[in-house]
């Protein structure tokens, strides 16, 4: 659940407001950071940069902020578009390089746990629609309500809650191994 | 991992799916060095970022070097006597539909001697042949 910053929180002055969001950043730094790794598929130092990409535009636009929103609704909304657009770019840059970029980069190498295991999961939210993954990951591996992700995505929660069953389905029936096995029988991918 | 209210209304191995993918799925948690180093580039696009687009080099130096190139590429286009074949060619059409063929040719190949250089071996071949030499 967010704690809501409002404008009034924000403060008026702009040093205020400067103190307000270096406050946030540090409150949010980390969620920010896993949420942006699980939404540009695993890429470590993709996330990052979505991650600070979303914190400066948030900051530039400090002035603009009116507090119809939460600043975290406001921030992860630039947060998710900014993720977005880095996934477009990746599979622009794909088309155009294709021998060499044909999957997102892979994380396994600076994390921990079971690196196929993981390849797989990134590979089976690559096939939902931008919408069921976005809700996904937002809901149900970050824990934000569907209301919040639907402020986040501009929809419905009705729409939210459709992506969100239709998401859980597929990914049911592509890591079908996830639900029923314990860990020493999970698959662990053949790349 | 947080709970939320849409969680509570899934079935038991519906949240087991999902609480097994959350923990697969997740970054490593940076290192005290690694998120110092997160930290200092986030300030340094912070503080680029926040610094006036009048003061940054580069939004300076690219339109006072076009304005410079422009001041001082504008008098010479601007002042410049055009080639002579282009006067010539000009003046040529302009007496078209007055002037016949061969005081054309003949025009065009006694307008000067560096004027001979531009003329094609064509011209000069039917000037002497209407004996305009």
């Amino acid at each position: 659940m967010l704690v809501g910053v409002g404008i009034a929180e924000m403060g008026a002055l702009p040093a205020e407001r400067e103190a307000c969001f270096s406050t946030f950043v540090t409150l949010q730094r980390d969620r920010a950071r896993r949420l942006a790794w699980r939404l540009v598929g695993g890429d470590e130092a993709a996330a990052e940069d979505v991650t600070q990409e979303a914190f400066v535009r948030a900051y530039q636009a400090l002035d603009r902020f009116r507090g119809e929103a939460s600043l975290e609704t406001w921030f992860y909304r630039i947060l998710v578009r900014q993720a977005h657009n880095y996934r477009r770019w990746r599979a622009v840059r794909v088309l155009w390089h294709s021998e060499s970029e044909a999957e997102p980069a892979d994380p396994t190498s600076t994390v921990q746990g079971d690196p196929g295991l993981r390849r797989r999961i990134a590979q089976a939210l690559d096939q939902l629609s931008r919408r069921q993954r976005e809700a996904f990951v937002l809901v149900h591996l970050e824990g934000f309500t569907v209301q919040e992700c639907a402020d986040f995505l501009g929809k419905p929660s009705g729409t939210v809650k459709s992506h969100l069953h239709r998401a859980l389905v597929r990914l049911r029936a592509e890591l079908a191994d996830l639900s029923e096995g314990t860990g020493d029988t999970l698959k662990t991918g053949g790349a | 991992m947080p709970s939320s209210n849409e969680r509570e209304d899934l079935k038991p191995d519906e949240q087991r799916f999902i609480q097994r993918m959350a923990e697969h799925y997740a970054p490593q948690p940076l290192s005290a060095v690694q998120q110092a180093t997160f930290d200092r580039a986030l300030e340094e696009r912070l503080a680029d970022s926040s610094r006036s687009p009048f003061l940054r080099p580069s939004s300076i130096l690219v339109p006072v070097c076009a304005a410079l190139l422009l001041w001082f590429a504008l008098p010479y286009f601007k002042d410049r006597t055009p080639p002579a074949w282009d006067t010539a060619a000009t003046e040529m059409s302009d007496m078209q539909g007055t002037t016949s063929h061969p005081t054309l040719l003949a025009y065009a190949y006694y307008q000067s001697e560096a004027q001979e250089d531009f003329l094609p071996a064509e011209y000069l071949a039917l000037a002497d042949a209407f004996e305009l030499l």
